[in-house]
């Protein structure tokens, strides 16, 4: 890791960024930069080139041209496992909980904590897990019914607000949400919402958030970048526009 | 819970046989329940943690016919129990790891890969033991240890069953096997995802299966020993009989076969159940066919009541 000088290195920068899928250019020269702490809402019409992007970041194609920054030092991803071994995370949202776990199995899935008892036969810490994944969930004002509570007893909302808390838990740099309050009703999403905001207090980590919904953008997002056919068309300081300005731009353009 | 229906279901059948014919509820008939039920419910279990990764295990009848007739073979050939009982156990983990294999790296779902492995096995045990059954000798301390001794009353074969059940209790609350075996039946690509050894936690399961089923094998053929008779290597020991029981004692205590859900105490409610039944109706004298009969609908009446409650638990 490169010294970071003050805290304006940003978590990511992708610079111009291409990629072609035969003879469609699925994206075209597209730059963007996430700051820490700092909320990035990319919008648009289907098609527009936001979920290749995303999918480039988080390993799964590798760009045709262009380079990516991850803390200031330059990065090739050649799979999904090695973009989050450096921090970035995404988040899906049916993919991530087990139903039949608890809700703290489910935070500390795959990274497990364990008493010291023996090295080949190790038992589970339960209590440990338990008393730390509760703290973070209380941290970060996430309501859930029980820490002992199977996964299947919680709402949506809740199970994407376990899933976000985990990446972050586990020191994620980056996370990426691919339309998190898609199918959320009205309580739900506000609760994914809030969330999103106590992360953004905390300033460890960058956020990319991409949905079709422009008010929840709004809501949570710090700038907002409209791509349409692959390309940045405008970028706009969340303060600085609105819903309308939003839909004109996408729709002018399509 | 759900294994509290079915051990009500058992209690209303324990009373009802006693009803019926007064020495069901004998130390004698206890023992011959806790023969039927020490004999299965460890592979029932084990079918158990299987059915948990998603999987299932058609072989592990043919698997208890196996690893006895290669422990007795293993002898033959001038060596000893301590060395035929190992070979016999790893013979018995190779074809768990083949299940394993063919299942998870090669794609074929276990159903059709176990039902392969299971015909195969059938043929391969006749052929082996060229279609006789072997009367097993007595080499201490192996014989007693592995099925065919008695320590204060108590079969080895009941002490056994009873470790492995609450090892695999342990496992599955405690250690991360078991949290790994429920992530990986109930939410595969979730699972993965997060970093969970899906393929490894399958190929263990089967192993796990396969190894129960080969020792569970040794523990039968060496029976004979703890009531004066002498133990046998039967090629057709266990079987599809053993097979179909095991799943059905799972199923019958609350495992899913859509996989991340079931419980070792459901396994021993399952077969407890399935061991009442049918020495019960041996003992009032009814046919062998109304066992077979009553543990269909037994099967099916569960199957229906697990999924009603996942319903009901989803609401």
């Amino acid at each position: 890791m490169t010294a970071v000088v003050g805290e304006e290195q940003p978590v990511v920068k992708m610079e111009g960024i291409s990629k072609n899928f035969g003879a469609v250019k699925a994206l075209d020269d597209v730059t963007i930069v996430v700051q820490r702490g700092e909320v990035l809402g990319i919008v648009g019409d289907n098609g527009a080139g936001k979920s290749t992007l995303i999918k480039i970041l988080s390993g799964v194609y590798q760009p045709d041209k262009g380079e990516i920054y991850f803390d200031g030092k330059k990065v090739t991803f050649n799979s999904p496992i090695e973009a989050r071994k450096m921090g970035i995370e995404t988040i899906y949202q049916d993919l991530a909980l087990v139903d039949d776990l608890s809700v703290y199995h489910n935070i500390f899935l795959a990274k497990e904590q364990f008493l010291n008892a023996t090295p080949i036969v190790r038992f589970l810490d339960n209590k440990k897990m338990r008393t730390s994944a509760g703290g973070f969930l209380k941290d970060l004002k996430i309501d859930i019914p029980e820490i002992n509570a199977k996964a299947r007893l919680l709402s949506g909302g809740q199970r994407q607000a376990i899933a976000i808390a985990r990446s972050v838990f586990f020191s994620a740099k980056l996370l990426i949400m691919d339309e998190p309050t898609a199918a959320l009703g009205v309580v739900e999403t506000k609760r994914v919402l809030d969330l999103i905001e106590n992360l953004k207090k905390r300033r460890d980590v960058g956020i990319i958030i991409i949905a079709h919904n422009l008010a929840h953008v709004l809501l949570v997002a710090d700038r907002v970048l409209i791509l349409s056919r692959g390309r940045v068309i405008a970028e706009r300081e969340a303060k600085e526009t609105n819903i309308d300005d939003l839909t004109e731009i996408i729709s002018k353009r399509a | 819970m759900r294994e509290g229906a079915v051990v009500m279901v058992t209690v209303v059948l324990i009373v009802g046989f006693t009803l019926l014919k007064g020495s069901f509820l004998t130390v004698a008939n206890s023992k011959n329940l806790a023969d039927f039920v020490a004999g299965n419910v460890a592979v029932a279990a084990a079918q158990v943690m299987l059915m948990i990764v998603g999987e299932i295990d058609l072989s592990v009848g043919q698997v208890y016919a196996l690893s006895p007739l290669v422990m007795y073979l293993v002898y033959q050939d001038g060596l000893s129990f301590g060395v035929g009982i190992p070979v016999a156990i790893l013979a018995a983990a190779l074809v768990g790891l083949v299940n394993g294999i063919v299942t998870v790296r090669l794609h074929v779902p276990s159903l059709i890969a176990t039902l392969g492995m299971g015909f195969f096995l059938s043929g391969f045990n006749i052929y082996i033991s060229k279609g006789w059954y072997n009367i097993m000798p007595k080499q201490e301390p192996y014989t007693a240890l592995f099925g065919g001794g008695v320590i204060a009353g108590i079969d080895f074969t009941y002490l056994w069953t009873a470790a492995a059940l609450v090892t695999m209790a342990v496992v599955l609350a405690r250690m991360r096997h078991g949290i790994w075996s429920i992530a990986t039946g109930g939410n595969l690509f979730g699972a993965r995802e997060v970093g969970v050894n899906i393929r490894r936690t399958k190929i263990m399961n089967f192993i796990l299966a396969s190894v129960i089923a080969g020792i569970w094998g040794i523990f039968i053929a060496n029976r004979g020993f703890t009531f004066g008779a002498s133990g046998v290597a039967d090629p057709t020991q266990g079987g599809d009989t053993l097979t179909l029981e095991s799943i059905a004692a799972a199923v019958i205590g609350g495992t899913s076969l859509m996989g991340g859900s079931g419980t070792i105490i459901g396994a021993f409610v399952g077969s407890l159940l399935i061991a009442v039944l049918q020495d019960g109706l041996i003992l009032v004298g009814a046919g062998a066919y109304i066992y077979q009969t009553l543990l269909g609908i037994a099967i099916i009446l569960s199957m229906a009541l697990n999924i009603q409650a996942r319903k009901w638990a989803r609401k």
